[in-house]
């Protein structure tokens, strides 16, 4: 896809279409963590004409051999600092756990290298915030891996969204539901830890980093704001199985003008699935699904004049007013919707953001909001953890603030 | 075989309650479009709604004045008039004609 195409489709990379086409352009690349979302990212990489893998950084030699298979000529490396003397690459990819994040990007950006990572982009909200300085400071592109911003559903319904298609968003539903005990297969005991990294306190935050990080950012996203506060309660209650992470999490992010968005995750009963149920007095979204249902779907209201007499009748026979009549629960309305895009989703929009990355590597062109939607979203999962660890009602704290026009925030005066 | 007879000024007022019936019908459609901000259309569309009100409208006033002759009968003071009450045949009233008595 080149920039003209690519840019069309998300409308904060309308950066590219002001440049010349990059055709000519490659750029050189490093992965550090190939692991099973390292090779993900990578089966796109390796299909972009403009750009070029060299190498792979991994300490674990079965992750760098699956990766060599993909593209034989890389280099490997078990160090990755090893990867970053390399003056030849231009940037990196991160894919490795969430805290070695902080370290390696860190240092990526003082080696000169452009930088995706993976999300949440760190551990703690103060190297979260030290890695966007850096990213300012050294004039190098940041991504991190929001793949949702480049889902032209999601850009499509944003649109819808604050066009106030769907009337006033009041709340937004965010859940992500699984029913296995998010394990890997382990070769031998030693690995454990180093394998199932998102099972343990010491590397990773559970649920709320590994999951809540997309859709938060994907709520204040269409709030066009970022809460005010958050609580949380979190638990392990099924996977009892010498995890330290939470297997159940409940947060609940509210907004100043009173607004709410909750999140939900168990992985312990997969019915409802994953979903941001964007909550409009005139209709709902369900971005996952790729649908929006309005309110007024189904039959036609009856005349006014019926209505009335209904009303009349109801006020005489004493009907339940706050839950409707004990003989229609108000159970969902079995309303098929519609299409966001016309049919249903095919992709996440990982492809497209690491074709935004390429170009924005051959560019040398760091697109709008790109890394303060990844900066905010991975506070937010972090500040949430925080909630449910403290069992507080936590504000968001403004000393994490940046500058960032579309949250009306302002870094503080340092 | 009683015979009926309506004299012209009984179903002049008969026919004005009938149009009171349809005007507060009709008033109460008006007020339910604006209400629940509906469409001026339902002026038309509702007016099976509005005739089946007005019908019950008139049913009502016509038990309603029934019941009041039956308990002015009752405490014995019969109604000086009983040009009220619709469909009763009167004897005394002005314009009665029995052709079979003739």
């Amino acid at each position: 896809m080149g920039a003209t195409t690519l840019a069309a489709t998300s409308p904060w990379l309308r950066t590219f279409a002001t440049v010349d086409e990059s055709a000519h352009e490659r750029c050189r690349l490093g992965l550090i963590g190939p692991g099973s979302r390292g090779r993900f990212l990578l089966s796109f990489l390796a299909q972009n004409p403009k750009c070029e893998i060299v190498a792979f950084a991994d300490i674990y030699q079965p992750s760098l051999d699956e990766a060599l298979m993909v593209v034989p000529t890389a280099k490997t490396y078990h160090d990755y600092r090893q990867l970053l003397e390399d003056k030849t690459i231009d940037g990196v990819v991160i894919a490795t756990p969430l805290n070695t994040h902080y370290q390696i990007a860190r240092d990526a950006f003082e080696a000169g290298k452009h930088v995706y990572c993976e999300k949440a982009i760190a551990y703690t909200m103060e190297e979260t915030l030290d890695l966007y300085r850096r990213h300012l400071a050294s004039g190098r592109i940041f991504f991190t891996g929001q793949q949702r911003l480049f889902d032209p559903r999601y850009i499509q319904v944003m649109e819808l969204v604050h066009q106030g298609v769907f009337g006033e968003v009041a709340a937004i539903h965010a859940f992500w539901n699984r029913n296995g005990d998010w394990r890997r297969e382990v070769p031998s005991p030693e690995l454990e830890r180093l394998i199932n990294w998102r099972l343990y306190s010491e590397s990773s935050k559970g649920l709320m980093t590994e999951l809540a990080c997309h859709q938060l950012q994907v709520g204040t996203w269409a709030l066009g704001q970022l809460p005010s506060r958050v609580m949380g309660t979190g638990a392990i209650t099924f996977w009892k199985d010498g995890r330290e992470v939470y297997d159940n999490v409940h947060c609940i992010y509210e907004f100043e003008d009173g607004k709410q968005m909750t999140y939900a995750s168990v992985i312990s009963n997969k019915f409802y699935g994953l979903e941001e149920q964007i909550l409009g007095n005139k209709g709902t979204v369900e971005p996952e699904r790729g649908k929006y249902y309005f309110e007024d779907y189904g039959p036609a209201p009856a005349p006014a004049f019926v209505q009335m007499l209904m009303e009349w009748e109801d006020k005489i026979w004493g009907a339940n007013t706050f839950a409707g009549s004990s003989w229609d629960p108000e159970v969902a309305r079995n309303n098929p919707g519609e299409y966001i895009l016309g049919k249903a989703p095919e992709a996440d929009g990982t492809s497209l953001l690491t074709e935004a990355f390429v170009e924005a590597v051959c560019t040398a062109t760091q697109p709008p909001r790109i890394a303060e939607e990844g900066y905010y979203a991975t506070q937010l999962c972090l500040i949430g953890h925080e909630a449910i660890e403290q069992h507080k009602t936590l504000p968001f704290p403004e000393a994490m603030k940046i500058d960032y026009e579309p949250y009306g925030t302002k870094a503080p005066h340092r | 075989m009683p015979y009926f007879y309506l004299p012209s000024h009984r179903i002049r007022k008969e026919l004005l309650s009938l149009l009171v019936c349809f005007l507060i019908a009709t008033g109460l459609n008006i007020y339910a479009i604006i209400n629940y901000d509906a469409p001026l259309s339902e002026l038309w569309t509702s007016i099976l709604y509005v005739l089946m009100a007005t019908a019950v409208l008139y049913v009502a006033w016509i038990v309603l004045r029934l019941l009041i002759y039956g308990f002015l009968c009752l405490i014995g003071r019969r109604p000086k008039s009983e040009h009220h009450l619709p469909f009763i045949l009167h004897r005394h009233e002005r314009g009665y004609r029995s052709h079979h008595h003739k």
